[in-house]
């Protein structure tokens, strides 16, 4: 007899196994619930992209997607983190080379739009911080470079404009963005890539001063205000970290 | 906390605007937890929590796991009940993922000693940490494992026994899993323990085709069929009257279509108070 733990490890693999051949009729039932469920799932998190591709092509994807990395948190809010790379490294990045781009918008904005309901930073909470200190990155916070025209086309195809999206030129050309949530709705700014790497580097926890030096004293003040007003910090801590998160994308 | 034995909905995120532009006189709403864990929709919840009582359905705690519940979607279950204040939490006699994967569905648990010690103790944590007694409902299943051997009334009567849980009767659950595997639905409501029945879910079903012909599929897409409301009322006599929820989570109609059948399950249970009072007179 089985133990538990051993029969769900088998039942779990018979699940997830890419072969449909002889299967019993009970577990088929099984087998279509978790690939319907899984890819619903990525449905509703990457809604751009699947008006991009087609319904069809979206789920051929996303169903190998399912068996390959099922989830691993049961918060599913949190799946598909992985599904931009995922596409990109596929055949069909060849023939769209924005696809996985606007995934990554998809994503950002479903990461936004259930990120912990977090107030910005208050920027007089700065005039009683410790001498060294170091920024908490606001939750709904994703930091990415896309190509120019990612973000052109993520907005045409969810409104559905079709002469919009027809009239959009190639573009490849990077465009630094920010996607948050910090009061409560959406934002996505275009930053100058020197503003796109200060953010980065002070939303990744790296210290204040030698961020700041990099771009010289007499436009820090006015770089580090413009970043407060967008919201891009939910908090300081009193010390560097020192193990440093890997940068977002 | 609603009336003893009212009639609620399920409510799903496409009726919320609706609903709270309706404020229709149901007794109460279930919620599936995990979609207010996060996002727009927990505020929309908290304007539902003001005016109707709100009991939260979970389907991810994977209660039947041998390696436990995780931990942290558990504290995610209770600072969402710590918000809303809920008057019932309930999840499902199932586990949902081995060593730390997620499959997003309620899998069906071997039933025999092992399993249940396993599951009594992830209840009796689940417990603990909520601080409240939360209900465990029975599941559909369709298939079953040789080294199960314990009836699933059975069991679930002794997890009751054992954690002082409470129970949903998914009567729409009975009469698939009887169909699929050949039980007899009343036995089975006999084999409950009718003080530990706390609630009653009512859905519609659908019969598989293709790979899934023969077998009754508890879809939650279309009407409860009339001998789901049979066995509702068989329920009624035997178990009697607790809160009753329609549950529709595909396909949805317009919201109405689900209070008209939350009012005809109302009407079954105000039946079954007047004949309970008959009883006594007589």
């Amino acid at each position: 007899m089985y133990s538990l733990r051993d029969r769900q490890k088998k039942f779990q693999a018979a699940l997830l196994a890419i072969s449909t051949n002889e299967t019993p009729n009970g577990l088929a039932v099984y087998r279509n619930n978790v690939r319907g469920n899984l890819t619903l799932t990525l449905k509703l998190a990457f809604p751009a992209t699947l008006k991009l591709i087609g319904e069809d092509c979206f789920y051929a994807y996303a169903e190998q997607f399912v068996l390959a990395q099922p989830p691993r948190n049961a918060d599913l809010h949190l799946y598909g983190e992985a599904f931009p790379a995922y596409l990109a490294a596929s055949t069909l990045a060849g023939q769209l080379p924005y696809l996985a781009d606007v995934a990554w918008l998809d994503w950002a904005v479903h990461h936004a739009l259930h990120a912990a309901e977090t107030p910005p930073l208050d920027p007089q909470t700065l005039v009683h911080a410790p001498e060294s200190f170091s920024f908490i990155g606001h939750p709904s916070l994703s930091l990415l470079a896309l190509r120019r025209d990612a973000q052109a086309i993520w907005a045409a195809v969810l409104e559905e404009d079709d002469n919009r999206l027809a009239g959009i030129l190639p573009d490849d050309s990077v465009a630094p963005l920010i996607i948050l949530r910090p009061r409560g709705s959406l934002e996505i700014i275009e930053l100058s890539p020197a503003m796109f790497d200060l953010a980065l580097t002070l939303a990744s926890g790296f210290p204040l001063d030698p961020a700041l030096a990099v771009i010289g004293e007499e436009e820090a003040a006015q770089a580090l205000g413009l970043l407060l007003s967008y919201g891009l910090f939910s908090g300081i801590t009193p010390k560097a970290t020192e193990e440093l998160p890997c940068p977002p994308r | 906390m609603p009336a003893s034995a009212s009639a609620g909905i399920g409510l799903r995120l496409p009726h919320h605007t609706d609903f709270l532009a309706m404020q229709p006189s149901t007794g109460w709403v279930e919620v599936h937890s995990e979609n207010y864990f996060s996002g727009p929709a927990l505020v929309v919840l908290e304007r539902v929590r003001a005016d109707y009582p709100v009991s939260l359905h979970g389907v991810g705690l994977s209660l039947g796991s041998a390696t436990g519940v995780d931990d942290t979607h558990l504290e995610r279950l209770k600072v969402l009940a710590d918000r809303i204040a809920p008057f019932l939490v309930s999840e499902h006699l199932a586990w949902t993922g081995a060593d730390g994967t997620h499959l997003a569905d309620l899998l069906p648990l071997p039933l025999h000693e092992e399993s249940l010690e396993i599951f009594c103790r992830n209840v009796t944590h689940a417990q603990d940490v909520l601080k409240r007694q939360i209900l465990v409902e029975n599941p559909t299943t369709y298939l079953s494992f040789p080294e199960s051997t314990i009836p699933e009334p059975d069991f679930l009567a002794e997890v009751s026994r054992r954690t002082g849980c409470g129970l949903i009767c998914d009567i729409n659950n009975i009469f698939v899993s009887a169909h699929n595997h050949g039980w007899d639905a009343q036995t089975y409501l006999r084999a409950l323990p009718r003080e530990a029945v706390a609630e009653y879910h009512l859905a519609g079903h659908m019969p598989g085709e293709a790979e899934s012909a023969g077998l009754l599929l508890d879809t939650h897409d279309c009407a409860i069929s009339p001998a789901v409301w049979a066995l509702f009322d068989e329920a009624l006599r035997i178990i009697g009257p607790c809160p009753v929820m329609i549950e529709r989570d595909a396909r949805l109609p317009a919201l109405s279509v689900l209070l008209e059948e939350a009012a005809l399950a109302q009407t079954r249970l105000d039946a079954q108070a007047r004949s309970a009072d008959r009883v006594l007179v007589a």
